[in-house]
């Protein structure tokens, strides 16, 4: 396994996570880990020296704000209710939304390579669909070895 | 050569071909699972399909009440069960990130999986025993154990027949493969008893 550079070791990524994708003990599943389709083009990450975890949470009230003006009457009446639901970064924690705080470093040992971030800070852990499957555990495997950290309520509302 | 009549040909169909040709279809439904899980295997197959070996009475009782749909009552399962109703409450876009609904077939399969290990020998009051219930991004439904130095994930894809398994140990490349019913609940058995 390579070492990591010390920059790289100080480099960490955000993956936002989805109220059933922890369980009670706080532990992240592995089903943060797979892409939807095979033709996705990476797993959706935020770069931490960009984005606050806030702003990571943010963005799904701003996506969902984004959708509406494009969405048909149906998807619009959904997208209505959840932002009805969630309006804000707090209502999301309140819900049980989080933020997973990778090191790089781990993700490049596990064989992934990242894309470039945009102005946002998003940017994409690069692989197919097989290779998230086959690894989703060494993903979660990050947390139990005290390498990633699934942030608090507080921290996620920083 | 011999003659045989009509009469002793159909009996012969009767009495021989047609016990031979059950028993062949009946192996052939089975498949023999790796080296060293045959005596589980069996036991299990055994005590649940042909009753040949008698359950206990409390895995009998148990069997019973989820066989009664009645597996509410057995503690641990109640709390599963609730897990499954959330699961089957998420609407589209549930992460944020297009994730479909929950696949109805699969929150059944996944449900008549945990009611199979509850009427086996497994012991649900037990909290290490319990589960996580994850909805996965392409609809589907895991349940996730990580217990010591082991990670297991039984995974319902939705339009997939088989279940996959996953066993990751740690600092070890993780085992992925897909098994039908009966040899899952066997590696699940298996699992957690050498964990």
């Amino acid at each position: 396994m390579a070492k990591p550079s010390e920059a790289e070791a100080e480099s960490y990524v955000y993956r936002r996570v989805a109220p059933k994708q922890h369980d009670k003990s706080g532990n992240v599943l592995p089903t943060l880990f797979e892409l939807r389709t095979f033709d996705e083009v990476g797993l959706s990450v935020y770069d931490a020296s960009i984005t606050t975890p806030r702003q990571a949470l943010q963005q799904i009230i701003e996506s969902r704000q984004n959708q509406l003006a494009s969405a048909g009457e149906e998807a619009a009446d959904k997208i209505r209710k959840l932002l009805v639901k969630n309006p804000d970064v707090e209502s999301l924690v309140k819900d049980r939304w989080r933020v997973y705080k990778m090191p790089v470093s781990a993700i490049k040992a596990m064989g992934f390579s990242l894309g470039e971030p945009d102005a946002s800070g998003h940017l994409n852990i690069l692989g197919s669909d097989f290779q998230f499957k086959e690894q989703s555990a060494d993903f979660s495997e990050l947390q139990i070895t005290g390498q990633a950290t699934l942030l608090s309520p507080e921290e996620c509302l920083s | 050569m011999a003659q045989y009549s009509k009469k002793s040909d159909s009996a012969f169909s009767e009495k021989v071909l047609v016990p031979l040709l059950i028993l062949r279809i009946a192996a052939s439904q089975q498949t023999v699972p790796d080296s060293g899980e045959n005596e589980q295997w069996f036991r299990f197959t055994e005590c649940i399909q042909y009753g040949r070996i008698r359950p206990s009475i409390e895995q009998q009782y148990r069997q019973d009440l989820v066989r009664q749909g009645r597996g509410e009552s057995i503690p641990g399962l109640r709390e599963l069960y609730e897990e499954f109703k959330e699961i089957a409450d998420l609407e589209d876009d549930w992460n944020a990130e297009n994730a479909p609904a929950i696949d109805k077939q699969c929150l059944r399969r996944a449900h008549f999986f945990v009611g199979q290990l509850a009427g086996a020998e497994y012991d649900l009051t037990n909290q290490r025993n319990l589960p996580s219930v994850s909805p996965t991004v392409d609809g589907g439904v895991q349940l996730y154990w990580n217990i010591d130095n082991r990670q297991l994930a039984v995974t319902f894809r939705p339009n997939g027949n088989g279940i996959e398994y996953l066993l990751k140990k740690r600092g070890e490349s993780a085992q992925r493969r897909s098994l039908m019913l009966n040899d899952a609940i066997a590696k699940v058995l298996q699992t957690m008893r050498d964990a």
